[in-house]
């Protein structure tokens, strides 16, 4: 009889003592610097960049936790690959976000590193420590998911662009120094060609920044009107006409970096759920406990289809990010919901004159914004459906 | 930076994709290819000879079991999605819990030369799966009971056919009474890990069988035209698909962080394979009804596969505990974690 071979080498459990080292060394750092307010930022109680958001931030890169496989001067250490994952892991086991400003150190400074100019990767580290406050200009009043569609044009004149048009739905716009701008730089063209990306600097005469409060009632998002901006022709990124180039790639980003945040913000809600259910245990009915178990196998499910997104960035394995924004956007809303209906009048009866509503159902209010920003829910499923199912395209 | 803080254990899951993986699970897939088809576990139906035939090349693999959970995981997956027959199954959980019992026979289980089945027949609270199906060994094998504090051996022999709605699969009524030797669990950690990866091996048999469920439903999705152009370029079939997809990832990912942590005698591996078995139980539900819904009027016919891996994928899901008795423990252990120190 042949023997089937003996398996060596399958996925498995991995520790040894450098590892250790790095985790005790990152959760002395965590027990040191993490953030005890961030909760109130997650259920929509605060908003903005309150100032403990940014000392955790510069916390992190200072101490080269940001992103440990990154170098020194680039918020990392040089960190080994299973480094880089038992701090992710670490992360959203403690329910951390890095960053309460996603667009700097999470699209704009790996969008400057691998297509900016010198001058241009030199303002990475700022933005990655969170020094500086950075906005993406995508999303147009007639160009929301379909990017291609933008308006807004930038002519070429004697050595500068001149910027004309309307961003809307800007995140962090109220708060940002400047703007990695998508605009349509070949006036004869359509769809994805003949767009370029700029830096503009949103104190430049000609742009206006009229902030948009959500339903929640945070001004986190801003229409930008550019009126006949004039921006220097070196705040060109990457090539003219190449900006879909730029677009493809930060997608890559938000692949390496922001699973962790969706996850971590999860399993935040998640802890505090499960408190809150421990807390109003004679009120658990059948029906609550069973929605709270179906969650229970939702985030544990999550958390590893996380850890295998981890492991796919690094096997060069084909996109599974669509899956986990739709997983942790749509999860979190239930949570949230479930949250609201546990706590009773406590989710309608507001703590606070500007809160606007209990925490669960602030909660849940705010996180209705994550099914909709950065490409929407119906959108993922259809990234996914060509992508990943190869299903014929719909066009 | 302060005084490094008492670390709890460090282990992280490397989920990265090693070339052993690629080629288990492609010997397995090319073994099942070879010698077992859809067409085979639909004749074997009223032929259980078909089986038999099948048989000694399948035994060739049940030595996969003492390379791990992981492994055996991997195997099983394959093991649903081919629909191959169920003595496989049956023989990794006897030559599994033979092992964890130190077992005079284990060499000659996991040698695939004595192949046997598992009955549990345990109380329905507590930490145990509760009484199931019982998968039927091949060659008319032995089967091991299982109770809460011993197993007994019942031998060989003819068995009593138990007719399911899985028609890839055989199950046989053991006689839970018979007189037998009993034998105390000896090893209780061994134990333990026997029927969390049993329970993972059940879940990952459904998740293949749904694996091909879904390819065979986004094929058909994209060669089906009706009003001129292929179904697939509809939005509600192309996201029902992909709920379904979304819902295989999860529960293909759950199962195998499970699988790392039994492999890892992780002290979070009960929750775990809880959580697994939970997710895999979802997504069996789902493609339950949506592989026959998204494949239409032929996805209702007697003729068409669809059922049989339906089927396959139902009647797993009930395997080593149904996933809503997964369901529950999990419950348990997200609201009474205490419980979880207990039992479990």
């Amino acid at each position: 009889m042949i023997s089937s071979p003996t398996h060596e080498g399958l996925m498995q459990i991995v520790s040894d003592s450098r590892l250790d080292r790095f985790r005790s060394e990152f959760n002395a750092f965590l027990d040191e610097h993490a953030p005890s307010d961030a909760s109130d930022w997650i259920f929509g109680l605060v908003g903005g960049i309150p100032d403990w958001a940014r000392r955790w931030q510069a916390a992190l890169f200072d101490h080269g936790f940001l992103s440990p496989q990154s170098p020194p001067g680039l918020g990392g250490r040089n960190a080994s690959q299973l480094e880089a994952l038992v701090h992710l892991d670490e992360l959203s086991r403690r329910g951390l976000p890095r960053s309460f400003h996603f667009p700097g150190w999470g699209i704009v400074a790996p969008t400057l590193l691998e297509f900016g100019s010198e001058g241009q990767r030199a303002l990475a580290p700022r933005a990655l420590r969170g020094d500086e406050t950075w906005c993406v200009g995508m999303s147009e009043p007639g160009a929301g998911s379909d990017l291609a569609g933008l308006a807004t044009r930038a002519e070429e004149r004697a050595g500068s662009f001149v910027v004309t048009g309307q961003k809307v739905w800007t995140s962090y716009a109220p708060w940002a120094g400047r703007c990695l701008l998508y605009a349509r730089t070949d006036p004869g063209s359509r769809g994805s060609r003949g767009l370029s990306v700029l830096i503009v600097d949103l104190d430049a005469p000609g742009v206006e920044v009229r902030p948009i409060r959500h339903l929640g009632g945070e001004p986190e998002l801003a229409e930008v009107f550019f009126d006949g901006v004039s921006v220097p022709r070196e705040s060109l990124v990457g090539n003219l006409h190449a900006g879909w180039e730029v677009a493809t790639a930060s997608l890559k980003y938000e692949r390496q970096g922001l699973w962790v945040e969706w996850l971590a913000a999860v399993q935040h809600v998640f802890d505090r759920l499960v408190e809150l259910a421990r807390l109003r245990r004679r009120d658990l009915d059948a029906a609550l406990r069973g929605r709270l178990v179906v969650a229970a196998e939702r985030v544990a499910a999550t958390r590893a289809l996380g850890l295998r997104e981890f492991a796919r960035v690094y096997d060069g394995m084909p996109p599974a990010q669509s899956f986990l924004k739709l997983a942790t956007s749509e999860l979190s809303q239930d949570l949230f919901e479930l949250g609201a209906e546990l706590s009773g009048d406590d989710a309608v009866v507001s703590p606070t004159p500007a809160a606007g509503a209990g925490r669960w159902l602030s909660g849940l209010l705010k996180s209705m914004g994550d099914t909709i920003g950065g490409g929407t829910s119906e959108i993922q499923r259809e990234i996914i459906a060509s992508a990943a199912l190869r299903l014929p395209s719909p066009r | 930076m302060s005084a490094v803080a008492p670390s709890r254990p460090a282990p992280v899951a490397d989920f990265r994709l090693t070339v052993e993986e690629q080629l288990l699970r492609d010997s397995v897939r090319d073994m099942l290819a070879a010698h077992w088809t859809p067409a085979m576990a639909r004749e074997a139906t009223g032929d259980p000879g078909v089986t038999g035939a099948a048989w000694p090349r399948l035994a060739e693999w049940v030595g996969v079991i003492e390379s791990g959970t992981v492994a055996t995981c991997l195997a099983a997956e394959e093991a649903g999605a081919a629909l191959a027959p169920g003595e496989i199954l049956a023989a990794w959980a006897f030559a599994g819990l033979l092992g964890a019992m130190e077992h005079p026979l284990a060499a000659d289980a996991v040698g695939g030369e004595l192949a046997g089945s598992v009955a549990l027949d345990t109380g329905r609270r507590g930490p145990l799966p509760p009484p199931g199906l019982v998968l039927r060994p091949a060659a008319d094998g032995p089967v091991m009971v299982i109770d809460e504090e011993a197993a007994t051996l019942l031998p060989a022999g003819p068995r009593r056919t138990v007719h399911t709605a899985d028609l890839s699969r055989r199950f046989v009524a053991a006689d839970t009474a018979t007189e037998g030797d009993r034998i105390p669990h000896p090893v209780p950690d061994a134990f333990a890990a026997w029927i969390q990866t049993s329970a993972l091996m059940a879940g990952a048999d459904a998740l293949g069988a749904c694996r091909t469920l879904l390819r065979a439903t986004v094929d058909y999705a994209g060669v089906r035209k009706q009003f001129g152009r292929p179904i697939g370029t509809f939005q509600a079939v192309r996201h029902r698909l992909v709920d379904l997809a979304l819902a295989l990832e999860r529960a293909t990912a759950s199962t195998y962080l499970a699988a790392m942590l039994v492999d890892a005698r992780d002290p979070e591996a009960g929750r775990a394979v809880h959580a697994a078995r939970a997710s895999a139980g979802d997504a069996v539900a789902r493609f339950t009804r949506g592989a026959v819904q998204l494949h239409g009027a032929i996805g209702y016919t007697w003729e068409h596969d669809v059922h049989l891996y339906v089927r396959r994928a139902y009647v797993s899901d009930r395997l080593f505990g149904a996933g809503s008795w997964h369901r529950e423990r999990l419950a348990e252990t997200v609201l009474e974690p205490e419980e979880e120190l207990r039992g479990a």
